[in-house]
């Protein structure tokens, strides 16, 4: 599904990740963990195409996703969750919903029937709006509430809802658990499982490892720049070296 | 299912347009304002200029300080074509807005590249290049004095040859673009635009090209204001660079700001308020009035941010809910 080649980025002289690859498969989620700094996000805006990438390549199935810019690979079906939510605060959650589904429409209108797609964009974004709410109807009761006055975790709800609008091929999210409490973390990341389990392909950028890992099928792991392990869930949560660095727990 | 409860009271928009239609109507006849006729057409010409601040600004959330530029170069265009080369004016009109378009199309180029503070000095400086070139360039524009003699516009033999004809005209121009403008901001291409102004990097994430979008918005402002500047110079059959300068952009920002930034009708009340303002009692102040100007966005920045027309309407509709909590108990 996605696969990351040698990817390097720099911030002018300052290089913030070396010749990173890795790869995520239909229908896996598969996390990259790792502590402040490591290049996690920095790795992910270049793959999204918000920054861009000094060597490498990105590809999203047989499309090259590096050199476009983030707009395009949204149109293309990567669907991204920014770090912090960056909800439209000012606007009612339906509102932000409706957004979320203006790349697929965007294609709509790329394709031959691009005049059916016109006719038949309302009613696509009445089925996603429809299945969103499915997933949370905490946001179907609060639809026109201004965002903004969302708790911690119902933004973050939003902000996952808003990238499914679109139907994306993959969900890409940049730590989900910013700044909320740890049940709600939780709550999230079952969430993620089960859409998973209705085919969804995840890639999770995540600092509390753990929670991560438990949901995960494989994951990264990122240090200064470069991946220094990577495995299937189970092997980094047994692996010591990952439980002393991420985990908090003594060598035994 | 999905629609918002609504409180179910009478909607009062087709009642409030109706109204201000009629009012438009009958305005310039003697027994009501025709006193005022140029006053009024001034007013619709600045509406005009100031609907494209709005959806700039208030809806983009992109400053421009330089408006008045394509207000003077869509009059420029239309005086210099029509009178110098004998165009046809309303050919100088079309030519002009589709210039002024593509310029600012160029020029939003490299603009846009700016964000906040940044964009407002460029924009400013924008201004004040084309003011200095509409002095400057008197060979062809008549420099600081200015050029006269400008013809009228004209449908077949129907000359618009009175204020009280060319009110109508200028009237017509400015609702229609009031309506466009409506409507794009009602459309997807509205909630696109409102995303930018909440954050750029999650517009972009759902697919919105923001990049295009602004320098769209930019086009479409410069257009509108190119459109007000040529039929300013067909009304006055006169054009000097005096209303384009510094003060004239930003007397379309507090026109802008008064009538509300996200507001479209707004811009009729601020146009209007700003206008009467500065015919009727500021001209005593002589060159002070940029001080009052100044003086008056702070305190609206201060006290009403919103502007001051959505703030009457919001008082208003909390005066009309008070009333049906008393009828309910």
């Amino acid at each position: 599904m996605l696969r990351v080649e040698n990817v390097s980025v720099a911030y002018g002289r300052a290089t913030a990740v070396r010749e990173v690859s890795l790869t995520v498969n239909d229908g896996e989620i598969v996390t990259l963990i790792g502590s402040n700094g490591a290049g996690k996000t920095s790795l992910l805006n270049a793959v999204a195409g918000l920054v861009p990438v000094k060597s490498g390549a990105v590809w999203l199935d047989d499309i090259l996703l590096s050199g476009l810019s983030l707009h395009q690979t949204a149109r293309l079906g990567f669907g991204y969750v920014p770090e912090g939510r960056q909800l439209f605060g000012d606007m009612p959650v339906i509102d932000n919903l409706i957004l979320g589904a203006y790349p697929k429409s965007a294609r709509n209108r790329l394709s031959l029937l691009g005049y059916v797609g016109w006719f038949t964009r309302r009613a696509d974004i009445r089925t996603n709006l429809e299945s969103v709410y499915r997933l949370f109807p905490k946001l179907h009761e609060r639809q026109s509430q201004k965002a903004g006055s969302l708790s911690g975790g119902e933004q973050q709800m939003l902000a996952i809802g808003r990238a499914m609008m679109c139907s994306p091929k993959i969900l890409v999210l940049d730590e989900p658990s910013l700044g909320l409490a740890p049940n709600l973390v939780k709550e999230i990341l079952q969430l993620l499982g089960r859409l998973r389990e209705e085919g969804l392909t995840i890639l999770l950028i995540e600092q509390d490892a753990v929670a991560a890992l438990k949901i995960a099928d494989r994951g990264y792991v990122m240090e200064r720049g470069r991946i220094v392990l990577e495995g299937t869930a189970g092997e980094l949560l047994g692996n010591d070296e990952v439980k002393h660095a991420y985990l908090g727990r003594a060598l035994t | 299912m999905m629609n918002v409860e609504r409180l179910q009271r009478f909607n009062w928009r087709p009642v409030a347009i109706g109204f201000l239609l009629v009012l438009l109507l009958l305005m310039p006849f003697n027994w009501f304002m025709g006193q005022y006729t140029t006053l009024l057409v001034f007013i619709g010409l600045h509406t005009m200029v100031t609907v494209g601040l709005c959806l700039l600004l208030g809806y983009t959330g992109q400053v421009s300080l330089g408006q008045a530029a394509f207000y003077g170069l869509g009059a420029y265009f239309s005086a210099v074509l029509s009178k110098t080369y004998g165009v046809n004016p309303w050919l100088a009109m079309i030519i002009g807005a589709i210039a002024t378009g593509t310029f600012a199309y160029v020029i939003a180029y490299p603009i846009f590249r700016l964000k906040g503070n940044y964009l407002a000095m460029a924009t400013l400086g924008l201004g004040i290049i084309m003011y200095v070139l509409f002095r400057q360039m008197a060979q062809y524009t008549g420099g600081p004095d200015g050029m006269g003699g400008i013809p009228q516009l004209a449908i077949g033999s129907f000359v618009f040859d009175t204020p009280f004809k060319r009110y109508y005209l200028v009237w017509f121009f400015c609702l229609s673009i009031l309506l466009l403008s409506q409507n794009i901001v009602n459309s997807r291409t509205g909630r696109a635009l409102r995303a930018i102004h909440g954050s750029e990097a999650a517009s972009a994430s759902l697919g919105i090209n923001v990049a295009q979008f602004k320098m769209k918005i930019f086009v479409l402002a410069a257009v509108y204001a190119s459109l007000a500047g040529s039929l300013f110079v067909h009304h006055l059959s006169f054009v000097n660079p005096q209303p384009f300068g510094f003060l004239g952009s930003v007397m379309i920002v507090v026109m802008a700001v008064v009538g509300g930034l996200a507001s479209i009708w707004g811009a009729i009340f601020g146009a209007a308020m700003v206008r009467i303002l500065s015919d009727e009692l500021l001209l005593r102040f002589g060159e002070l009035d940029i001080v009052i100007y100044g003086l008056i966005l702070m305190l609206v920045m201060i006290f009403t941010p919103e502007g001051l027309f959505v703030r009457l309407k919001s008082y208003y509709r909390r005066w009309q809910t008070g009333r049906l909590g008393e009828v309910e108990l």
